[in-house]
């Protein structure tokens, strides 16, 4: 499965390479600072994981930039009877991480979860720390909804407001 | 087109920065709220305020505010 949009393409994750590249980037410390899990993944551990998260209830996608593998998005436990799901991504090209690559691919992952998946909210866990995640976040329209467990929400009323002076500047930039 | 007013424009994008941290000489990748979404914002005023269009690669290629600004200047010439 594949959705190009932005300038960017998210692939599905499926290849058994694309997973433990995953895995070196989730290990690495410019990405693990920011996981509310920091224990070392091992080979085991991400086989493990994958095999839970390869179904309808989950979407892990592979961004790639110009045919290079930069991150992960993800839309994961998807609730179909209430629309509601967790989204979450993290740029593992050190390169790219400061450049356009992560709105580009957040927009593409939230128009395919509002647009395609038909969802009504989708809810974020954000690392207090993470000052970075939360100005972006409240960017796309997400509101604190839990100061104890971190949590963020955006429903696709607030997204709808939000994404159309994204979709111009990545339109005129593309 | 004057740097001051740049650099207040390019503050004025974040939410949780102090303005006082910013100036021309700020190597804004360091600063800890930038993100892609800032950058976003930044696109958004340069061409709203300045009719210019600059890049992810311009910002890419920039390490202050100034080096931005000399940018949208060398566009606009």
């Amino acid at each position: 499965m594949l959705i190009e949009k932005y300038g960017v393409t998210l692939r599905r994750l499926e290849d058994e390479t694309d997973i433990e590249l995953v895995r070196q980037w989730r290990n690495s410390p410019e990405v693990n600072q920011f996981m509310f899990f920091r224990d070392h993944i091992t080979p085991e551990m991400q086989k493990s994981w994958f095999e839970r998260i390869n179904n309808q209830m989950n979407y892990y996608f592979i961004i790639e930039r110009k045919h290079e593998k930069i991150g992960l998005a993800n839309l994961k436990g998807i609730d179909y009877a209430t629309k509601k799901a967790e989204t979450g991504i993290f740029i593992g090209e050190e390169k790219h991480r400061m450049d356009l690559a992560g709105v580009q691919a957040t927009a593409a992952l939230l128009d395919f979860g509002f647009e395609e998946l038909k969802l009504a909210s989708l809810h974020a866990h954000i690392v207090p720390d993470n000052i970075a995640a939360i100005s972006f976040n409240k960017a796309l329209g997400f509101k604190l909804k839990s100061t104890e467990e971190h949590l963020y929400e955006l429903t696709k009323e607030d997204y709808d407001i939000k994404k159309i002076k994204i979709q111009k500047v990545l339109a005129k930039i593309e | 087109m004057d740097i001051q007013t740049f650099v207040k424009h390019f503050a004025a994008q974040f939410d949780e920065t102090d303005s006082k941290d910013i100036t021309a000489q700020t190597a804004f990748r360091s600063l800890e709220e930038w993100s892609s979404m800032v950058a976003l914002s930044v696109i958004a005023f340069v061409d709203e305020e300045y009719q210019t269009t600059i890049t992810g690669d311009d910002i890419r290629g920039a390490l202050t505010v100034e080096d931005i600004f000399n940018k949208v200047v060398e566009k606009k010439a």
